[in-house]
C-alpha cells in the first residue's frame, strides 16, 4: 500500500474508501501543517487549519480531478488561511499586524538567534512574496509545481521568487 | 556582461539551475568583482539560512484530530450508502450482462461441438438468453463515444436475422442523425437487410429526401434499387431534377429507376 | 577583404532569415488531463503528429500583422472567440477539447502535437487537406469537400471520409478491437497495411474498380501488378483467416489495397 502514488491513494478515496485517507494524512500533515505555520505563526490555528485541510479532501474528494495530489493539497491550504484571515480583516484588524504579531510566537520556538532574525525578516515580507519564499525555499516545491498552485507561468513564479529573496536579503542584512 | 547584469543571474546561480556557459561567465567575472562577490556570498548565506529552518512537529492533538474525524465521516458515509448505490446501479446489470456474455460465448462453442450432449431445451434458453444479451450490448454500441464502435455495433446487427422494432428504429437513428458518415452508411446497408420490415422501408425512402452526402445517397439508391420498392420513384425522380445533387449520383438514380418501375 | 565582407553581408542574412522563420511562428500548450478526444477542426491544412509531451501544443503561423486602425479592438471570428491569442479556440468540454482553428481561408498552415495514444477527430471546414502520423489510438477524420486524406504509421480504429479528396492510409499494424470505415465520394482509397493482417474486408465501388495483391479468391485482371477484384460492385471476403473488420469504399473512384 505504501508504495502507491498519492493521485492512486487519492483515487481510492475518492471511490469511497476512507482508510487509504490516514496513508495521505501521514504523508502529508507535516508539510501543510509546517506550511501554515510558517506563514500564520500560530500553532493552535495551524493545526485546527490543517485538519480542515483534510476534512476537505475528504469533503470534496468527488470534485478531486486526478491531477497532481500535492498541488491539490496546498490549493485547499492556501485557500483556508486566506479564507481565515478574511474573516479576521472583517474584525478590523490589519492582515500584515496579524500576521506579524503572530510570528513573534513561532520565533519565540526557534533556536537561536540567527533563524530568529530570519523569521522576523521573512515576516516583514508582503503575504505573497512570503508565501512563495516559504513554499521554494523551506518547503522545497518547485517552480513548475508552484505555478500550478496558484495559477501562474513556472516563469512568473521565479521572477516573484527572485524578488522576494532579493527583498529579503535587502531587510537581513541591514540596512534596516 | 556588466555588474547589473551579473547581479540578475546570482540568485539562479546560487540555486544550480544555470546553465555551463553562462555559469562559467558568472564565475570569470566574481574573481574580479569585489561586489558581485559580497553580493553572492549574501545570498548563499541566506539560502543556507533557510536550509537550516528546521521542520516543526505539530501536537499530538492534530493526529488524534484527524482520526477521529476519519471515523466520523466513515460512519456518515456508511448511513447513506444505500443512496448511492441505487444512483451507481447501472453498472451492475452491465456487469452481470459481461459476464453472461462471456458464459454465452464459451456456451455457445461449448454448443457447437458438444451440440448432442446438450439437451434442445437448454440450447433454447441459452439462445434467447444470448438474444437477449446481444440486443442490450448492441443498443449500448450504438451510443458509444467512439464512431468505429457505432460501425461495430451496426455491424453486429447486420449479423442477427431477427431484429425487432427496437433496433430497427436504433439503425435509422444512426442512419439519420449519426455525426459520422461512416456511421451512417453502415446503418444504411444494414438496414439494406430488412427487406421485410415495413418500418426500414419507409425510413430509407424518408432519408433519401434528407441525406446530403453522395456516398449515402447513393448506397439508399442502391438498396431501394434492390428492394424494387416502387414508392421510392418519386423521391428519386425530385433527385434528379435537383441541381446540387453530383451527376454520379444521378447516374445511380437512372440505373436504379428501369427495376423499379 | 572584398571576399570577407561579402561573407559576412552573407552570413548576416542567413543569421536574420532563421531568426524571422522562428518569428513567424507562435505556439499553445493545452493540458490533456481528464481529456478522452481532442477534437480539431480547420479550414487550412492541418498536420497532426505525436510527441512524447502529455500536453497538446498548436504551433500556427504568427498571425499577419495588424493594421493600425485595429489599435485598441479585438478581432472576431465567426468560427468562435480567440481564448489562446493564436487565433484558435480551445476549450474542454466534458470529455472532449474542442480546438478550432478561427482563420479562414487555406494560409498558414497549421501543426498539432498529441500524445501518441491520443483519441482524436480532425475535420477540415475549408479548402484544406489533412495529415495524420504516429497514432495508435482511435482516429476519426473528415477532409470535407475537397481536402486530401494522408494517414500515416497508425494501428486504427479509423473511420475517414472524404468528398472529393484522396484518402491514402499507411498501417504500421492493425487493431484488432474495433473496426474501420473508411469512404470517399469520387476519390481513390488507397490503403497499406502489413501483409499477415486479419481481417473481414467489405470493399465497395459504385463505378470504380478495386486492385489489392492481398490473397482474396476473386477473378484477376491486371494493374500495376495488383489484382483486380470487381469492377461497379463489392468485394467482401477474409484475409488471413479473418479478422477485423475493415470497409473501404468510394462511389467513382478506385480502391487499392497494397500488403506493406
Amino acid at each position: 500500500m505504501k508504495t502507491l502514488s498519492d493521485e492512486d491513494l487519492m483515487h481510492e478515496v475518492s471511490r469511497g474508501n476512507l482508510d487509504t485517507m490516514s496513508f495521505l494524512f501521514e504523508r502529508y500533515h507535516m508539510r501543510v501543517f509546517n506550511f501554515l505555520y510558517k506563514m500564520c505563526g500560530d500553532r493552535d490555528l495551524s493545526e485546527d487549519l490543517t485538519q480542515d485541510v483534510f476534512y476537505k479532501v475528504i469533503k470534496y474528494k468527488d470534485s478531486y480531478n486526478g491531477g497532481k495530489f500535492s498541488s491539490w493539497v496546498y490549493t485547499i491550504a492556501r485557500n483556508g488561511l486566506s479564507n481565515y484571515y478574511r474573516t479576521r480583516k472583517e474584525d478590523n484588524s490589519k492582515l500584515e499586524e496579524v500576521m506579524y504579531k503572530l510570528g513573534e510566537e513561532y520565533i519565540e520556538e526557534e533556536s537561536g538567534e540567527e533563524i530568529a532574525h530570519l523569521h522576523r525578516m521573512i515576516n516583514k515580507l508582503k503575504p505573497n512574496d512570503k508565501e512563495l519564499l516559504v513554499l521554494n525555499k523551506l518547503q522545497g516545491i518547485r517552480y513548475e509545481e508552484l505555478a500550478e498552485i496558484t495559477g501562474n507561468t513556472a516563469g512568473a513564479v521565479k521572477v516573484k521568487v527572485h524578488r522576494a529573496v532579493k527583498k529579503l536579503k535587502e531587510f537581513y542584512f541591514q540596512k534596516i | 556582461m556588466d555588474c547589473k547584469e551579473i547581479e540578475k543571474y546570482l540568485i539562479s546561480y546560487a540555486e544550480g539551475v544555470l546553465d555551463t556557459s553562462l555559469s562559467t561567465e558568472i564565475e570569470k567575472h566574481l574573481t574580479s568583482c569585489e561586489s558581485c562577490r559580497k553580493e553572492l556570498q549574501e545570498i548563499e548565506f541566506l539560502f543556507e539560512l533557510l536550509q537550516k529552518d528546521k521542520e516543526i512537529e505539530p501536537s499530538e492533538k492534530l493526529r488524534s484530530g484527524f482520526y477521529q474525524m476519519l471515523e466520523r465521516e466513515k460512519q456518515e458515509q456508511s448511513a447513506v450508502i444505500p443512496l448511492q448505490r441505487e444512483k451507481s446501479f447501472s453498472w451492475k446489470p452491465l456487469m452481470r450482462i459481461a459476464a453472461t456474455i462471456a458464459l454465452i460465448i464459451s456456451g455457445y462453442y461449448f454448443g457447437k461441438y458438444q451440440q448432442n450432449k446438450l439437451g434442445q431445451e437448454q440450447l433454447a434458453t441459452l439462445n434467447t438468453e444470448k438474444q437477449e444479451v446481444e440486443k442490450t450490448m448492441m443498443l449500448a454500441l450504438l451510443e458509444n463515444e467512439s464512431a468505429s464502435k457505432r460501425v461495430q455495433g451496426v455491424n453486429y446487427i447486420e449479423e442477427i436475422s431477427d431484429a425487432n422494432t427496437e433496433i430497427i428504429q436504433a439503425l435509422i437513428k444512426r442512419m439519420d442523425y449519426d455525426e459520422n458518415i461512416n456511421v451512417r452508411l453502415a446503418a444504411v446497408e444494414a438496414l439494406g437487410n430488412f427487406s421485410d420490415s415495413e418500418l426500414a422501408r419507409k425510413a430509407l425512402i424518408n432519408s433519401l429526401e434528407y441525406q446530403e452526402v453522395a456516398e449515402v445517397q447513393i448506397a439508399i439508391i442502391q438498396i431501394l434499387g434492390n428492394f424494387k420498392e416502387q414508392r421510392a420513384i418519386k423521391p428519386m425522380e425530385k433527385l434528379l431534377e435537383k441541381e446540387d445533387v453530383p451527376p454520379f449520383v444521378k447516374d445511380q438514380i437512372r440505373l436504379q429507376l428501369p427495376n423499379l418501375a | 577583404m572584398k571576399r570577407a565582407i561579402i561573407a559576412l553581408i552573407f552570413s548576416m542574412c542567413m543569421v536574420f532569415a532563421q531568426a524571422q522563420d522562428s518569428d513567424n511562428k507562435v505556439e499553445y500548450t493545452h493540458s490533456l488531463q481528464g481529456v478522452s478526444w481532442v477534437k480539431i477542426s480547420s479550414s487550412a491544412t492541418v498536420t497532426v503528429k505525436t510527441h512524447n509531451s502529455s500536453e497538446i501544443l498548436i504551433r500556427s503561423k504568427k498571425p499577419e500583422k495588424r493594421p493600425d486602425k485595429a489599435r485598441g479592438l479585438k478581432a472576431i471570428y465567426a468560427a468562435g472567440d480567440d481564448n489562446t491569442g493564436i487565433a484558435f479556440y480551445v476549450q474542454k468540454e466534458g470529455s472532449d477539447l474542442i480546438v478550432k482553428n478561427l482563420k479562414n481561408g487555406n494560409r498558414g498552415k497549421v501543426e498539432i502535437f498529441l500524445p501518441k495514444g491520443q483519441n482524436v477527430s480532425v475535420m477540415s471546414t475549408g479548402l484544406g487537406h489533412i495529415n495524420i502520423s504516429g497514432f495508435s489510438s482511435e482516429i476519426e477524420a473528415n477532409s470535407g469537400s475537397v481536402g486530401r486524406l494522408s494517414i500515416k504509421d497508425v494501428t486504427g480504429p479509423i473511420t475517414a471520409t472524404s468528398s472529393t479528396g484522396d484518402i491514402e492510409v499507411i498501417f504500421s499494424s492493425v487493431n484488432q478491437s474495433s473496426p474501420i470505415s473508411i469512404t470517399t465520394s469520387t476519390a481513390d482509397v488507397d490503403v497499406t497495411m502489413p501483409a499477415n493482417t486479419r481481417a473481414d474486408l467489405k470493399m465497395t465501388s459504385s463505378m470504380g474498380d478495386i486492385y489489392t495483391n492481398f490473397d482474396i479468391d476473386l477473378p484477376k485482371t491486371d494493374k500495376d501488378g495488383l489484382k483486380r477484384l470487381a469492377g461497379g460492385q463489392k468485394a467482401v471476403g477474409k484475409i488471413n483467416n479473418g479478422g477485423v473488420q475493415i470497409s473501404l469504399r468510394s462511389s467513382t473512384g478506385d480502391i487499392y489495397l497494397r500488403k506493406k
